[in-house]
C-alpha cells in the first residue's frame, strides 16, 4: 500500500531530523577542542638544566640540543612544535635507541615504540643495509586521531600525539589506522612470565623465576605513574601505547631517550619553530624527506637519505 | 497481525527441539565460559597482537551483524516489496532471532576490547568524529528498534509495526553502511580502503540475512504441515539463489578490479586472501561449500524441502569464512615501506601470522551457545504461547 501524504511528511521530518542531529554532532565534535590541554602561561617552563655550562665551540650536539629544548620549553606550548631528524646515513642498527626507550618506558613485551628496520638492498659484491629508526611520526594530519571513539587520543599544541591511559578502552582501532605501524597494544605480557622456576644457581637464568621485581617498576609517561602488575587489568594494560617523544622528559629539561643514547649521533630533536635550531638547519641544508609522504599525514619526523 | 487462516491448526510439536537446542546452547555456554573467564579475569586475548590487532572476534562481529540487520531487511525486502506469501507469520520469529544474534555480537565485541568496562564511555564521552562512536550508537538505536518491534509483534499493535518497518529500513542500512566504512576508511590498510566496501557489507548482509531466514521458515515456522509452508520455502529458495548469484558475481568483479592493477602495495591483501596459508577458507569453504554448492542445490532440487534446508545450512554457517576473509588479510601484511617491520622487534604479539587461538574459539562457542540459548527459551517462552494464542483467536 502506497504511502500517504502526511505519512510522507512525517517520515520525511524523521529523516530530516536524523540528519540535522548527525550534521550537529560530527560539527560540534570537530569544532570544540580536547578539554584537557592546557595552553598559555601555565606551559612555561623556566628549566635551569645547563645553566652553568657555557656553550663551546665543537662541543657534543645533544649539549646544542638541550639548550635548544630549554629555550623552546620557555614559550607556551602552543608556540613549539616538535621534530625529530634521523640522519640514516648516520644510523648503524645498533638498536641502542630501541632498548633505551623500552628501558626509560618500562615497555612489556610485545610493546615497541622504536623498532629500526633493517633492510638488505642489492646482491653480493653489491650490497647496502639500510637502517630506519621508526618512531611515532606525531604526524600533522594523524589519522589514528580521528578513529578513537573515546576522545582517548588527540594531538597536543606543540604536536605530539598523546593517549591519555585512563581513557583508553582498548578497541585497536587507532592501531589499525596508523600507515607508519606506530602504535602497539599492550597485552599484559611480562618477561618473566612462563620462566623455568628452580634453574640451578650459577646460569644466567633466574633462580626463582617468574616475573621479575624491575618488572613491577612502574614507568612515567605522561607524568603520571603507572605500574604493571601481575593480576591487575589496570592501564597501560590494554591499552593502546606508543612513542610520545619522552614528553615526561622534556617537561624537566631532557632530550628523548632515543636522542640521548644513540652512539652514532644519528636522532637530531628540537623546535621546528626556532628557525635556529640545529633540527632546522639539518632538514633545510640536506635531502631530508618524511615516510609515505603521498599520505598527506605530514609527519613530524625527517630523514636524512 | 493479519495471518492466513492456515494457522488454525497450529500445534506445538518442538519439544524435542527445544529441548536439543537447550542443552546444545547450555553445553556451548559452559565449555566457552572457560575463555570467557580467561578473558575477564586475566586479559587474555588469544593470538591477537599489535601487527594483527584484530580476528576472530571482529569477524565474527560483523557476522553476527550482518545475520542480525541481514535477516530484518531482508524479511522487509521480502514482505514488502517481493512479497512473498507466508513471510509475514515468520515476523515474529526473525525479530526475536534478530535480538539473539545482536546479543551475541556485542557479547563478542566486548571481549574484544582491552578495558570492556570502560565501553561506556563511548555512550557518555562520545567523539562523533569516529565511526566506530557512530556504529555503538547505531548498535544502541537498533536494540531499541528490535524489542520495540518484538513487543509490537506480540501485542499485535499494527499500526506500531509499520512505523517500526520504516524507522528500521534506515536504520539497519545505516548500521551496515557505517560498520563497512569503518573499514573503508582506514586509508592505512589497501585492502580495506574502498568505497566499495560498505556496500559489499550492505549486500553479503542480504544474502547470509536471507539465508537465515529461508533456514528459520524450514525450522520454526508455524505453517510447518500446510501447503503454505513448502511454497514459501520454495519462494525464498528461488529468491536465496538469486541473492547469492548477484553477490556472487560482485564479489567476482571486486577481486579482479583489486588485482588488475598487479601493483603490490594494492595486491598484497587480495593474494594473501586467495593463495596465502589459509586458501582453502575461501575456495573450498566459502566458494565451495557456500556458493556453488546450494547453488547447485537451490537451482536444480528446489522442490526438495531436505535441499532447501542443506543450502540454508550450508550458506549460514560457511558465511562466517567471509568477514574472517576481509578482516584478517587487511591486516596481515605490512605495506612495502615497512616489509621489514616484523624483524625489527620480534614478539609473537608483532608477527604478521595469525591463528585464532583456544581461548578465542571458546569465546566465539559462548557467544554462539548464547544465541542459542536465548532463542530456544525464547521460542518456548513467548514465541510458542503467542502462535497458540494466535491459532485460538482464529479458531473462536
Amino acid at each position: 500500500m502506497p504511502m500517504s501524504r502526511r505519512e510522507f511528511v512525517t517520515a520525511s521530518a524523521l529523516a530530516g531530523a536524523g540528519a540535522a542531529a548527525v550534521a550537529t554532532g560530527v560539527t560540534l565534535n570537530k569544532l570544540v577542542g580536547h578539554p584537557e590541554d592546557p595552553s598559555g602561561e601555565a606551559t612555561v617552563r623556566d628549566l635551569t638544566v645547563l645553566d652553568n655550562i657555557e656553550p663551546q665551540a665543537h662541543e657534543d650536539v645533544l649539549l646544542r640540543m638541550q639548550r635548544e629544548l630549554v629555550k623552546a620549553m620557555a614559550k607556551p606550548v602552543e608556540q613549539r612544535h616538535w621534530i625529530m631528524v634521523i640522519d640514516t646515513r648516520k644510523c648503524v642498527g645498533c638498536d641502542a635507541c630501541t632498548i633505551g626507550c623500552v628501558a626509560e618506558n618500562k615497555l612489556p613485551p610485545g610493546v615497541v615504540y622504536r623498532p629500526v628496520i633493517k633492510e638488505e638492498l642489492g646482491q653480493f659484491p653489491n650490497v647496502q643495509l639500510r637502517f630506519t629508526p621508526r618512531p611515532c611520526m606525531q604526524c600533522r594530519q594523524p589519522p589514528c586521531v580521528p578513529v578513537c571513539p573515546v576522545k582517548a587520543t588527540w594531538q597536543r599544541p606543540d604536536g605530539i600525539v598523546t593517549i591519555d591511559y585512563d581513557k583508553c578502552i582498548g578497541c585497536r582501532y587507532c592501531i589499525t589506522a596508523c600507515p607508519y605501524y606506530a602504535r602497539t597494544s599492550d597485552f599484559g605480557e611480562f618477561y618473566g612470565d612462563g620462566a623455568a622456576i628452580g634453574a640451578p644457581a650459577g646460569t644466567d637464568r633466574p633462580v626463582t623465576g617468574g616475573i621479575q621485581p624491575w618488572e613491577g617498576v612502574p614507568n612515567f609517561e605522561y607524568a603520571k605513574n603507572w605500574a604493571r602488575k601481575k593480576g591487575s587489568k589496570k592501564s597501560p594494560k590494554g591499552n593502546a601505547r606508543k612513542c610520545h617523544f619522552c614528553l615526561h622528559r622534556l617537561e624537566v629539561g631532557q632530550l628523548p631517550t632515543c636522542v640521548t643514547t644513540c652512539i652514532g649521533r644519528a636522532t637530531y630533536f628540537g623546535d621546528a619553530n626556532d628557525p635556529d635550531s640545529l633540527a632546522v638547519e639539518l632538514i633545510t641544508g640536506n635531502q631530508a624527506q618524511t615516510l609515505e609522504p603521498h599520505l598527506g599525514t605530514r609527519p613530524s619526523v625527517y630523514y636524512i637519505v | 497481525m493479519t495471518v492466513s487462516t492456515s494457522l488454525s491448526s497450529y500445534r506445538f510439536d518442538r519439544r524435542w527441539d527445544f529441548r536439543l537446542s537447550l542443552l546444545a546452547g547450555l553445553l556451548a555456554l559452559g565449555l566457552g565460559a572457560v575463555g570467557v573467564l580467561r578473558v575477564l579475569l586475566t586479559g587474555d586475548h588469544g593470538a591477537l597482537g599489535s601487527a594483527v590487532p584484530w580476528g576472530l572476534w571482529v569477524s565474527l562481529y560483523v557476522y553476527f551483524v550482518w545475520m542480525e540487520v541481514g535477516m530484518i531487511l531482508g524479511y522487509y525486502a521480502l514482505k514488502h516489496v517481493l512479497r512473498v506469501k507466508g513471510i509475514e507469520i515468520l515476523g515474529p520469529v526473525i525479530v526475536m532471532a534478530a535480538i539473539c544474534a545482536l546479543i551475541s555480537a556485542l557479547m563478542i565485541i566486548a571481549m574484544d576490547l582491552g578495558h570492556p568496562f570502560r565501553a561506556w564511555r563511548a555512550m557518555v564521552f562520545a567523539d562523533f568524529g569516529s565511526l566506530m562512536t557512530w556504529m555503538i550508537w547505531l548498535h544502541a538505536f537498533y536494540v531499541v528498534l528490535l524489542v520495540a518491534e518484538f513487543w509490537a509483534y506480540h501485542n499485535d499493535y499494527e499500526d506500531l509495526i509499520k512505523w517500526l518497518n520504516w524507522v528500521n529500513i534506515p536504520a539497519g542500512v545505516a548500521l551496515i553502511g557505517v560498520i563497512g566504512s569503518l573499514f573503508g576508511v582506514v586509508a592505512a590498510r589497501p585492502m580495506w580502503s574502498s568505497a566499495v566496501l560498505p556496500m559489499a557489507f550492505a549486500m553479503s548482509s542480504l544474502i547470509a540475512g536471507t539465508g537465515l531466514i529461508l533456514l528459520l521458515h524450514l525450522l520454526f515456522s508455524p505453517l510447518a504441515g500446510r501447503p503454505q509452508y513448502k511454497e514459501t520455502a520454495t519462494e525464498l529458495g528461488r529468491f536465496l539463489m538469486w541473492a547469492i548469484l548477484i553477490g556472487a558475481i560482485a564479489a567476482l568483479a571486486n577481486l579482479l578490479v583489486a588485482l588488475y592493477p598487479g601493483v603490490p602495495a594494492r595486491t598484497e591483501g587480495v593474494r594473501l586472501l586467495l593463495f596465502g596459508p589459509y586458501w582453502w577458507t575461501i575456495w573450498v569453504v566459502h566458494l565451495g561449500l557456500g556458493t556453488l554448492v546450494p547453488l547447485v542445490l537451490l537451482a536444480l532440487f528446489r522442490e526438495r524441502l531436505v535441499a532447501l534446508l542443506t543450502a540454508a545450512v550450508l550458506l549460514v554457517v560457511t558465511f562466517v569464512t567471509v568477514p574472517l576473509n576481509v578482516v584478517i588479510p587487511g591486516l596481515a601484511y605490512p605495506t612495502p615501506q615497512f616489509a621489514g617491520i616484523a624483524e625489527a622487534y620480534q614478539h609473537p604479539r608483532l608477527a604478521y601470522e595469525y591463528f585464532p587461538s583456544a581461548t578465542e574459539w571458546l569465546v566465539v562457542v559462548f557467544a554462539a551457545g548464547l544465541g542459542l540459548t536465548l532463542f530456544a527459551l525464547a521460542y518456548r517462552l513467548i514465541l510458542d504461547p503467542y502462535y497458540r494464542r494466535l491459532a485460538r483467536n482464529l479458531e473462536a
